[in-house]
């Protein structure tokens, strides 16, 4: 298990995603999927960044753990208690006129993950992304 | 990531470099956007480009209404499989048309 701890701003997003590509390609997924998780990671901690920490400061963690036939990376922080699987689905289907902007992260990562719960636990929201790996 | 403007024509090829991703989509917004007039013809070359993220899309995504508001037309060129992939996945490809090459591209725009 690998583990960074930051402050949850836009500045970090960087280090935190080389810390997932790191840990993903050691873990043997490979380059397309190890991508895709980076893709998901995005979207979850750019959620955090975004939202967790409304009037103040925060931190974000980002643990990655192999465990032999998956990869998971698990998201957290003691931010506002908020359900990412809570949000609706956009429409993928519609024409550009009636699509809208948001929305997409969420629906990215469910499609690229092979398991994806939230859980609230005192005060911290826990976000893991599981993939298997093939 | 870099973003470099050529014209062919009166086609405006615009070539982006490296990570389309949420620190970098900011710029690639600003860059693109006043390029889209009346009647303006984009192709988007990513044959360099990666990593597309939401954030990314979401600038594609206002590429392509502002286009369809301006009466313009916009292609993409050179898709990477990662980038492919994930157009696929969030119904991306049926919003903007793609094609393997630029030239492939730029004639497609010259028959519309």
């Amino acid at each position: 298990m690998a583990k960074i701890i930051l402050p949850a701003k836009m500045e970090n997003l960087g280090k935190l995603l080389d810390f997932v590509r790191e840990n993903a390609i050691k873990s043997g997924l490979s380059k397309k999927d190890a991508t895709q998780v980076i893709v998901a990671a995005e979207e979850g901690i750019i959620n955090i960044i975004n939202y967790a920490y409304p009037d103040s400061d925060g931190k974000v963690s980002v643990i990655c753990e192999d465990t032999g036939d998956k990869f998971a990376i698990i998201l957290e922080d003691q931010g506002i208690p908020f359900d990412p699987l809570s949000l609706p689905e956009p429409d993928v289907d519609l024409p550009i006129e009636d699509r809208t902007i948001g929305g997409l992260g969420i629906f990215m990562i469910k499609n690229i993950m092979d398991n994806v719960i939230y859980e609230r636990e005192d005060d911290w929201n826990i976000f893991t992304l599981i993939k298997n790996k093939h | 990531m870099e973003i470099t403007k050529t014209k062919r024509d009166d086609i405006d090829i615009i070539r982006i470099e490296g990570q389309l991703d949420g620190t970098t989509s900011i710029i690639a917004q600003k860059e693109i956007i006043p390029l889209v007039t009346p009647e303006s013809k984009l192709v988007i070359d990513m044959g360099d480009c990666d990593y597309i993220s939401s954030s990314g899309l979401r600038v594609l995504m206002m590429i392509g209404k502002q286009l369809s508001k301006e009466g313009g037309k916009g292609v993409l060129a050179k898709l990477s499989e990662e980038v492919r992939d994930i157009m696929e996945m969030t119904g991306f490809s049926h919003i903007f048309k793609s094609y393997p090459t630029l030239d492939e591209a730029i004639e497609a725009l010259k028959k519309e």
